[in-house]
Order: structure tokens, then sequence, then C-alpha cells
């Protein structure tokens, strides 16, 4: 069965998609606030380019099937904001203070994340942020 | 580029954030003009979205990122900014007068500056609500205490209960948005600015209460919804503020007599 995906898009800058830093775990909600930086194990895209004309100078669209193909998971937009609530309901403190922002910044955005499931074990750490750039550029192309 | 690291989203450009504020804003760290505030940073960049102990790692790699300029930058490029220095003569030439910024550009020539944070307190204009509470909170974080910030914080969350006008020239809106909506967000851009300043408050006063207010505002907080977070304001400000009163009371910091005495004093010349 063939699945169709909406287009999702994503700006950046114009020599390549920023990598992700694989060696950072972060929660969804401290990746959609940038809470623990600028850089997560997620990445970023967005289901309305106007929406994010302010992350970059060069528009890309992602290849969702070839992404999913690869096993990786796209949650979309609609699933992240389900997420986001639950994480509201649920949590408290830090998490739930950072959900209830993360929640406004994904509707505006009309947000949705790549977890990346790279086996990167053999991967050096210092190596690592180099190895993604080269890795996630094939699932994007200039748009 | 992300413009949470950027001076939109910093409390020292007090009257702009992601939403709010068109145009050139005002940084009080660097006393600079900032015309073109969503896309220049700096490392003193103090988040207005969140309370400051939430989002600190982030803060200090950007900090780290940006340590080799001593002053504003650029977001994307890493270029050094030049200062531009306040000229109420070139905003006028230019037609950019803008009466909050040329209050902020003489903030430094007041003294004791906590009055000019006063001045900014109680009114209905979305802007220069959000001017007030980005004040309190770097006032606060400034002195590093809650000793003397107990009266400002006091002041600010009793404004939750104004409700904030957003002319259309005061929100940043890109093609195609509905002008409403975006007020309307806007809203939240002001109320987590304040919100995170309670919050910091109750960091540095150590009353977990306050620490995380957000666990109690449930209901309408958790959906968004601006009239039952409103319902729930008017129940936890009261006893918001009877907590803070009676913390500083209990560490015999609430209006001190020393300190009536000398107002008694200036008063009476």
């Amino acid at each position: 069965m063939i699945t169709e995906y909406p287009s999702y898009y994503r700006r950046d800058e114009k020599d390549g998609i920023t990598p992700p830093d694989l060696g950072k775990e972060s929660t969804i909600v401290e990746h959609i606030v940038h809470a623990r930086g600028k850089r997560s194990s997620f990445t970023s895209v967005s289901l309305d380019r106007s929406k994010i004309t302010d992350f970059g100078p060069q528009l890309y669209r992602l290849d969702a099937p070839q992404l999913i193909g690869d096993k990786h998971h796209l949650i979309e937009h609609r699933s992240l904001l389900e997420s986001l609530r639950e994480i509201i309901s649920a949590s408290t403190k830090a998490e739930k203070a950072q959900a209830l922002q993360a929640q406004r910044y994904a509707v505006r955005r009309k947000e949705g994340l790549i977890k990346w499931t790279f086996n990167t074990g053999s991967i050096e750490r210092k190596d690592l942020i180099q190895w993604a750039f080269n890795h996630v550029q094939k699932y994007f192309s200039r748009s | 580029m992300e413009q949470l690291f950027s001076c939109r989203n910093c409390i020292h450009n007090c009257a702009q954030s992601i939403l709010i504020g068109k145009g050139s804003g005002f940084c009080l760290k660097h006393n600079s003009v900032l015309s073109s505030p969503g896309s220049t940073t700096c490392k003193y960049l103090f988040r207005k979205d969140l309370p400051s102990f939430i989002v600190d790692e982030g803060i200090r790699e950007h900090a780290a990122e940006f340590a080799e300029f001593s002053n504003i930058a650029d977001l994307l490029t890493h270029k050094p900014v030049d200062r531009i220095p306040y000229s109420e003569r070139f905003v006028w030439e230019q037609k950019q007068f803008d009466p909050i910024n040329q209050c902020l550009a003489h903030y430094h020539k007041t003294r004791p500056g906590w009055v000019f944070l006063e001045a900014m307190s109680g009114g209905v204009d979305g802007r220069r609500m959000l001017t007030h509470a980005s004040l309190v909170r770097g006032y606060m974080a400034t002195c590093a205490t809650w000793r003397s910030s107990y009266r400002f914080v006091l002041s600010l969350i009793q404004e939750f209960f104004n409700e904030p006008v957003f002319a259309d020239t005061d929100v940043v809106s890109s093609e195609g948005d509905d002008l409403e909506v975006v007020k309307s967000d806007a809203r939240w851009d002001l109320f987590f600015t304040q919100l995170g300043g309670l919050q910091e408050y109750g960091f540095h006063s150590g009353l977990q209460e306050l620490l995380w207010a957000t666990d109690q505002l449930n209901g309408g907080l958790s959906s968004l919804d601006w009239d039952g977070t409103q319902s729930e304001l008017a129940v936890k400000v009261p006893q918001w503020s009877a907590l803070i009163i009676q913390h500083a009371t209990g560490e015999g910091a609430f209006f001190p007599q020393a300190e009536q005495d000398v107002w008694e004093f200036v008063e009476t010349g």
C-alpha cells in the first residue's frame, strides 16, 4: 500500500540542511522551544512554507516517502499537536511550562518533526555533526 | 535562523516580541537602536518567552556561540552589527518616531531606575505592558534577589487583569495572516512574558507555588483559552499576591519601617 504524505518544507542555509545533533538527547518539547540549544536530535519541518520565512534563505522540500522508506520517523503535524496536548495534561514543572509554549509555536509554524533513526554507534562524537550533515541532505530538495 | 534567539525575544529589547512591535527596537543592554531585531542577537540574550531557569542550557550554548562579539551580531551570518545610538532628531527626520522607544532611550538617564519601571505600569497598551514586564524581569535579573523586586512583581501580576490592546500597526504579521488572529496570539506573547516574571520571582524567593505557576493554570492555559485563563487568574492572582506579601513580611522585607521613615522624611521635606 502506498501512503501519501502532505508536502513538508524547511527553510535553512543555502549550503544545505542544518544537521541534527544526534548525540544530544532531547524531548520533542525541548526541541521545539530550544530549551537545550538550537540543535537537537530532531529536525523541524512545516506544512506551510509561508510560516517559516524567518528560518533561512533557502526553501527545501522533504522527500517523505524516502525518509519513511529508510525507517526514519515523520511525526506529522496533527500527531505532534496531539502529543503536545498529552504532555501538557500529564506533565508538571519545567516540562509543562515548555510544552505550553511548544504548542503555540508548533501551531504557528504548522510544524512536523523528523526523528532520525541512524545507527551512529561507530561514529565518534566529534565527527557526529558532519556525519549527520552528509546523511540528511538526500531527504531534502531545493524548492 | 531562529527568532527565539533574536533580539525580538530578549527582555533587553523591552517593547518587542516575536509578534509584537514592528520596525526598530531599542536595546537597553547595548544602548542601541535595533534596526533588524528579528535577525540580530548577542551573548547577553535573556529570553522573554520562558522563565530563564528552564532554558538556561540553551542560553549558555548561545552565549558561547556569540562570546567573541563585544556588541550585537547577526544571528545568521555571525557578523558584528554596529551599535546605533538613539537620535531623536534622526527618528523625526526619518518619520520613525516611536514613543516607547523614545522613553527607553532615556532609561539610563533616569535615577533611580525603578521610577522609570513604575512609570510604565498600569496601562492597557499591549506594547507598553510588554515593556513593563520586560523591565521588571530585567531589574530582577540584575539585582538577582527577590528583596528588591517584590513590589514590582506584585504590580506586574495585577496587570494580568488588564485586557491588552494592540493596534494593527503593533503586531508583526505575514502576508495572508488574519490580523485578528495575530493580535490574539500576541496577547499570549505578552502573557508568557508576564508569567515568566512571576516564575523567576518564584525562583529567587524559593516559592514553589510561583516557580511553577504554570501548573496551577491547568484548564484555560492548556488549551490557550484566554477567557478561561482569565477566570483562573481571578482566583490565583489574589492568592499569589497574598503569598508574596506573607513571604516578604515573614522575611522582614515588606516595606520595613526604616524605609517608610525615609519616604516620610522626603515627603514632608
